[in-house]
């Protein structure tokens, strides 16, 4: 063996020894381990609401009466030409499902799940 | 642990062509590749997921950030520590952790410098960067270029980065 | 002919920040650039969720805009860091991936819209900088600005590197005789990609941080150009004051809106004085002065 792999056998014994000390095994835990380990949804409540709200709508902040009435105070046109509200948001909205359908019928999708 | 299991990992001793690096001094604190991280291995953004920690810390009325993830090390003293020999370091260099091996005892966590190994919150397994198969979510996900995916020969040129 | 811009305002902007959309549209014209909205769009798709969660579907959808920019004939603007950075990174992406590109237009082709990859994506900060000029804009301002302010760049808007977006920024509001004020936590996030993740940290040690030390150092105003910035400081205001944890801070300005300022515009030309995030009337005596 040579010296250096010496080395490393001694601080590894040295860490187990430290370690040793310690109680680090979790009785309960071993009731986790395999075979009974069973598998859970960790998705929090927080993240679904708002990707569905951004998948749903196309957008994030949907214009509400309030900003559009601060639009048109700002000089503004009340409905931005980008597509955010009525019509043209509702063609927004089928557009971006399409998208996310055809996506998710050509199994682009890797990480599958909850998303569309 | 014997001595012929120490052996046979340190013939295998290598490090992955490519590891993640990060530089302070571009960190934002964002956290997006934790979020990444956390996701990829949870699908959810619970940092408890998460296998790159960012910590900040203050010096001389400056903050920064650091973020600290595993180092793929060539003799990994989880692996070595590991007395169901679940950490194991494969052809490509990296350590992954064999789920169903680990009986959650910590050890790996304790024999890492960096204590980066962590024990899955419920099931109890331990859990630790895997490199994302050779695609880092952290890196890609990182906007102000802290962490970087680069070749290993190439750490060198950097070691300004690492000089305070 | 002169190049068309086609400006991308986003989900935040039109909502929440009407008051820097017109201040972005008014400035524009005085540049005399032929700028107008890109029409039709949907969301960018946001880069801190849809990249983390699914690249390949972010990419796609990202994507669409790109192709309505090809198909209006402009340049894409963006003022938000993360709608550049997902038309950007997207667009660099599908240029350099001709079988990503063609994967791309066989989903685009199904809604009727094709790509490829022949869009510019701008940062508003790029067209100020490197489409019209620092010396254009200086010969423009009627009015320097004595205001001393902190400036928050941005995580994304670092992505070329502290040497592009970062330094227009800077150079930018110097051109308007604007003082900037250096903080330690300048380059720190701004804390809306943690929080769904973190939202305490998000608010008190992100944008609560960076707002309790603007009130220390007495400045008149933070300017940003980013919408998602923007809504996290409101939202931090809103949280923060709430708590009673804020008693007072300097406004949240939007670049464009100093610009306007600079230009000669009143504050009432462009709806800065719906301005809620804080004390405009000071700024305003100030201005005045």
């Amino acid at each position: 063996m040579s010296r250096k792999t010496s080395a490393v056998v001694h601080s590894v014994k040295k860490l187990l020894h430290e370690a040793s000390k310690l109680t680090v095994v979790d009785v309960s835990r071993e009731t986790l381990q395999y075979p009974w380990r069973k598998e859970i949804s960790v998705t929090p409540d927080i993240l679904k609401p708002a990707l569905s709200r951004e998948i749903r709508r196309g957008v994030v902040y949907p214009i509400n009466g309030e900003s559009l009435k601060l639009r048109q105070l700002c000089g503004l046109k009340p409905e931005p030409p980008h597509g955010q509200c009525s019509r043209k948001a509702l063609k927004s909205k089928l557009v971006l499902l399409k998208v996310c359908r055809v996506l998710d019928a050509l199994a682009l999708k890797e990480d599958g799940g909850f998303l569309y | 642990m014997s001595h012929k299991t120490l052996q046979v990992h340190v013939a295998r001793r290598k490090l992955p062509s490519k590891v993640v690096v990060h530089d302070y001094r571009l960190c934002t604190g964002c956290k997006q590749c934790m979020i990444a991280c956390a996701y990829r291995h949870s699908k959810s953004f619970d940092f408890r997921f998460s296998m790159i920690v960012v910590e900040e810390f203050s010096e001389g009325g400056e903050s920064y950030f650091i973020a600290a993830t595993c180092m793929q090390c060539p003799t990994p003293f989880c692996a070595e520590a590991c007395p169901n020999n679940a950490l194991l370091k494969g052809e490509d260099g990296v350590v992954r952790v064999d789920e169903i091996r680990c009986k959650g005892c910590s050890l790996c966590q304790y024999a890492c410098p960096l204590s980066h190994p962590k024990l899955h919150p419920v099931q109890g397994y331990a859990m630790k960067c895997d490199l994302c198969d050779g695609e880092p979510r952290c890196v890609e996900m990182c906007s102000s270029g802290a962490l970087k995916f680069i070749e290993v020969e190439k750490l060198v040129e950097l070691e300004d980065m690492y000089r305070v | 002919m002169k190049r068309r811009y086609g400006f991308f305002p986003g989900c935040v902007m039109p909502a929440k920040w009407p008051w820097a959309e017109k201040a972005i549209l008014l400035t524009a014209k005085r540049l005399g650039l032929n700028f107008d909205y890109l029409r039709d769009t949907v969301c960018c798709a946001r880069p801190g969720v849809w990249k983390v969660l699914d690249k390949n579907g972010w990419i796609a959808l990202t994507s669409y805009n790109l192709a309505l920019a090809r198909e209006q004939e402009v340049a894409l603007v963006d003022s938000c860091n993360g709608c550049w950075l997902s038309h950007f990174e997207v667009n660099e992406l599908l240029r350099d991936n001709p079988a990503l590109l063609a994967k791309v237009n066989e989903y685009l082709s199904t809604i009727g819209k094709f790509y490829d990859g022949s869009v510019e994506v701008k940062h508003w900060l790029q067209i100020l900088n490197e489409d019209v000029g620092l010396k254009e804009i200086q010969e423009l301002v009627k009015r320097p600005l004595r205001l001393r302010v902190v400036r928050h760049v941005g995580c994304h808007a670092r992505k070329l590197g502290d040497d592009v977006l970062p330094r227009y920024f800077d150079e930018i509001l110097e051109a308007l005789g604007v003082e900037i004020i250096d903080t330690p936590y300048d380059r720190m996030c701004c804390g809306l990609l943690l929080f769904l993740a973190d939202p305490q940290t998000s608010i008190k040690k992100r944008a609560g941080l960076k707002l309790k030390t603007a009130n220390t150092l007495e400045v008149d105003a933070v300017v940003l150009t980013c919408s998602g910035c923007f809504d996290q400081f409101s939202r931090a205001i809103t949280l923060l004051r709430e708590e009673g944890d804020l008693p007072e801070n300097p406004p949240i300005l939007h670049l464009a809106e100093l610009l306007a300022l600079a230009f000669g515009f009143s504050p009432s030309d462009f709806g800065m004085i719906y301005n809620t995030t804080g004390n405009i009337a000071k700024l305003q005596a100030k201005l005045g002065k």
